[in-house]
């Protein structure tokens, strides 16, 4: 294994040296302008060769080149190290073999412009289409791998995002778009970019709306059994008054979505103003644990929706040649709703009422301000010192109504409600410093102090070694945390009992990474090693437990359903390699081929370790696009590969269910429209090699229901259930067209 | 110290110690530099008087030059210098026989004014600004698409008798 590993190593560095030499002389001047320039790894720009993380920008020309049209499908495509799984609602994110499935993507730091976007009921950010960021004014999106705490606070464990868009002279003019995935979405965009002056200096704005809307495509799902419903004694009810005791069939009504959003920055010398605001309405027709198994089938009443609006403005002050500041101040509001109908009566819901409608509703609301400052000691670049400091103040709530779905009538007391105000601060010191021409150091320490749990402190140490032309060594220790989110820390239920001093999630990651740049030509290799700590997960609560809980009056004296509470439950040990080759051949032919394999292992006290859910232990993709020249198109194939993983959701089945292999292959044409100046299209072929994605759908999550009686005689028996893996729409097409004036 | 801040204007998009490295390789290409230079590239950075940020890049762009062993194979020497104006500007480059000029942020109105004065004289102006290099500097430095790119006013480098080669030229973004 070992020589075959380094017989392909030598083949890559060989072929990275004949590609090279085979181009002209100005090898030494392509190395360079193939070098990535990242913001987000230090909060200032600098190489991505040298930068204190691996880094992989993914730019606006790959971004159209290759069909992308949201932050999941960059990561899949193009990125190193990091992956998306679809859970026809909102993609799940991972990186390096790690993925906390159910997570709302807490566990990767998103940022726009430098904004974070995860907010504190949840922590969630949304990284598909939800994430109402239009590709077009995207300029780079920039993924930093592994922990970021150093720099941005809570929840950059698996890494950071930053979607850092266009100047408006990179967008000038007005840009109108219309696209769509044959029968199955459509978009409309338009936006621009704009130079003037005002106020005797120049100034610019740019902006982009957007509107998409998603209808399907239907999908064949079940049949489930899921036999008498112990409530009424009756077969379970999955349509109003329907009770059969089967889930499944065509979902042609449940699966949607619709995402109108904007996106506007305003820059007036060294000021800057940014706003950006969506809404973001999805449907899919499955049901689970995690949104409430038993709700009734293809409603299109079941939906959920994530209403934000962010503003920052920012400051840069340039004292003198050492000093500058920067002053920020931000203010963010996210609102979620979920509503399910349920016709099945439930602990909540009699059986006197036909449906019943739970509507879970959320707020996080936050305003802050960040002042930071960089001392540039010798004038240089060569020592420079950053600190700042940002403070916030949050106001999160939630609640769990149920309502008779025809009446909007209130039926049961209000649940789980929460409301509270609080304060995060956050305090970080960086140092920079060039020795030696041949060598680059990062060291920095962020100190965060949450009420619920103290302060928490997340150093990193970088060094990287520019030793031989082209070539970086790099080496990296880094740490980060994710502080629990409200909804963890504070929510309670009938069934749930409130959490009891949780503490941060942890993780710590040694990496080691070696970059070699010839021409256009890179190649880079790295390899990790990482230790998560404390990840909070619900725990089903012993015998014991229920009994201490009954005792405290946590809980009620009878309970049909087993109770929970949000601990600290789980490690997970994790190592691996990231390996990426990307260059271009002669400015028309370009390639990229990145590849991860990773080991992640869960452990938890008193049980056998186990491998992570939905994550893949080897993924990567690879792309070759042709540029054809002048007026002619340019053609793009993409691809991505992640390996057969386990299920999510699937609670007791033996063996548990893992989902096959998936292959997914992209076709883009992009080119000028003949004949209409201005005018641009983009048509695209999308085929998924697999059929079933790795999440269990459907009631039967698990393979024995307990309980339950034969629809038939109505006698108690045990169903012996098949899992039902989540089917992936293997087909898409899309075409598009982009007019700019 | 508010004066300071009132004066920048722009901002330099490419880290400047990348810009130092472009600008050292793209010296190696200009045809005429040795012939310009003669036994030593002298380089003068300009600094906008009362712009803070003009003499930070300044600074950080002599610093990076002065660690680059040679720039086209000569040795440099490198000077920092207050702008006086567009005329003391041509005629320093003259005296002095200057091989690079180099504007960090601050110059906005000056630039048209300096495009004039350099017509006709032998000198390779560069700029930390991407907007300068359509007003009339010869060498910039942008960002796009998350990678370095060059910039090149091609008139102007005909004027100021820059003549890159081809090969080099293929990889800037042309303004004519």
């Amino acid at each position: 294994m070992r020589k075959r590993i380094a017989l392909w190593g030598a083949v890559l560095v060989l072929s990275v040296s004949a590609a090279a030499s085979a181009e002209d002389s100005t090898t030494d001047l392509q190395s360079l302008l193939s070098e990535t320039v990242v913001v987000g790894a230090s909060k200032s720009a600098e190489k991505g060769s040298t930068a204190p993380a691996v880094t992989t920008t993914l730019t606006a020309d790959d971004i159209r080149r290759y069909g992308i049209r949201s932050i999941d499908e960059a990561i899949d495509f193009l990125s190193l190290g990091s992956f998306t799984a679809n859970t026809l609602r909102a993609p799940e994110v991972g990186s390096r073999g790690v993925l906390i499935s159910n997570d709302q993507g807490n566990h990767f730091l998103l940022l726009v412009d430098g904004h974070a976007v995860n907010e504190a009921l949840y922590g969630s950010a949304r990284f598909g289409r939800g994430a109402g960021v239009p590709m077009e004014i995207v300029d780079r999106i920039e993924i930093i791998l592994g922990p970021g705490s150093v720099l941005y606070g809570s929840s950059a464990m698996l890494g950071v995002v930053n979607v850092v868009t266009k100047q408006a002279r990179d967008f000038a003019g007005t840009h109108v778009i219309a696209e769509s995935e044959i029968g199955k979405s459509w978009r409309v965009s338009g936006g621009g970019g704009y130079e003037f002056e005002l106020l005797r200096e120049r100034a610019s704005v740019t902006f982009q709306l957007e509107y998409y809307r998603q209808d399907g495509p239907t999908l064949q799902v079940g049949p489930q059994q899921q036999g008498i419903n112990s409530y009424d004694l009756r077969p379970w009810a999955f349509k109003p008054g329907v009770h059969t005791g089967e889930w499944g069939g065509r979902a042609s009504h449940s699966h949607y979505a619709e995402v109108p959003a904007g996106l506007l920055t305003f820059r007036l010398k060294n000021f800057e103003l940014r706003l950006h605001a969506r809404t973001y309405k999805r449907a899919a027709p499955y049901n689970h644990d995690f949104a409430w198994p038993e709700s009734d089938f293809d409603d299109p009443a079941n939906f959920e929706r994530d209403r934000a609006i962010w503003g920052d403005a920012r400051y840069k002050i340039p004292v003198s040649a050492v000093t500058e500041i920067q002053a920020r101040v931000y203010g963010d509001s996210f609102d979620y709703q979920r509503f399910a109908n349920a016709s099945a009566a439930g602990p909540t819901c009699s059986a006197a009422v036909t449906t019943c409608r739970r509507a879970a509703s959320g707020a996080s609301r936050w305003a802050g301000s960040e002042i930071s400052a960089s001392f540039d000691w010798l004038k240089s670049g060569g020592f420079v010192t950053l600190i700042g400091v940002d403070g916030r103040l949050r106001f999160v709530a939630s609640q769990l109504d149920v309502l008779e779905a025809s009446s909007g009538r209130a039926i049961a007391s209000t649940d789980s409600v929460l409301r509270v105000h609080d304060k995060v601060f956050g305090a970080y010191l960086q140092q920079t410093w060039l020795p030696a021409r041949w060598l680059n150091l990062n060291a920095g320490a962020r100190l965060d102090y949450d009420e619920r749990f103290g302060s928490r402190v997340s150093p990193r140490f970088a060094a990287s070694a520019p030793l031989w032309e082209g070539g970086t060594l790099k080496g990296i220790y880094s740490e980060a945390f994710r502080a629990p989110s409200w909804q963890e820390s504070h929510s309670a239920l009938e069934t749930q009992i409130p959490a009891d001093n949780l503490r941060p999630e942890t993780v710590r990651s040694v990496e080691a990474a070696v970059d070699q740049r010839l021409g256009s030509h890179r190649l880079l290799f790295g390899a990790f090693r990482s230790w998560w700590r404390d990840l909070v997960e619900l725990h089903q609560l012993s015998a014991q437990e229920i009994h201490d809980a009954q005792l405290a009056g946590w809980l009620p004296l009878f309970t049909a359903t087993a109770p929970t509470q949000y601990r600290n439950v789980s490690a997970i040990d994790n190592y691996g390699f990231n390996a990426g080759y990307e260059g271009t051949v002669g400015g028309r032919f370009r390639y990229g081929l990145n590849g991860t394999g990773a080991i992640a292992r869960r452990g938890e006290t008193g049980m056998a370790d186990s491998p992570l859910v939905v994550a893949p232990q080897l993924f990567g993709n690879a792309r070759i696009a042709y540029d054809l020249g002048d007026k002619l198109p340019t053609v793009a194939l993409a691809g991505h590969y992640q390996g057969r993983r386990p299920s999510s959701r699937a609670f007791a089945f033996a063996p548990p269910p893992y989902a096959p292999a998936l292959v997914e292959l992209r076709l883009t044409v992009t080119g000028p429209v003949p004949g209409l100046k201005g005018l641009t299209y983009r048509a695209s072929a999308n085929y998924a090699f697999a059929e079933k994605g790795p999440y269990v759908i459907g009631p039967a999550q698990s393979q024995v229901s307990v309980g339950a009686r034969n629809p038939t005689t109505g006698e108690e028996e045990t169903l012996i259930r098949s899992p039902e893996l989540i089917p992936i729409d293997r087909f898409r097409g899309g075409v598009g067209l982009q007019y700019d004036f | 110290m508010l004066a300071a801040h009132l004066g920048r204007a722009e901002e330099a998009t490419l880290p400047l110690a990348i810009q130092v490295e472009l600008l050292v390789k793209v010296a190696s290409y200009d045809r005429n530099f040795q012939q310009r230079a003669g036994d030593r590239a002298r380089i003068f950075i300009f600094t906008k008087p009362g712009n803070g940020d003009s003499a930070r890049v300044a600074a950080q762009v002599e610093a990076g030059l002065g660690r680059a062993p040679l720039i086209a194979g000569l040795p440099h020497n490198e000077t920092v210098t207050p702008y006086q104006g567009a005329a003391e500007l041509a005629e320093l480059c003259r005296k002095e026989r200057a091989s690079i000029v180099f504007f960090g942020p601050g110059f906005r109105q000056d630039i048209p004014a300096i495009r004039q004065a350099l017509d006709g004289v032998d000198v390779l102006s560069v700029s930390a600004i991407p907007e300068y290099v359509e007003a009339g500097i010869v060498l910039g430095f942008d960002v796009a698409s998350g990678r370095p790119e060059l910039l090149v006013n091609l008139t102007q480098a005909r004027r100021q008798k820059v003549a890159l080669r081809s090969d080099v030229l293929k990889l800037m973004k042309v303004f004519q």
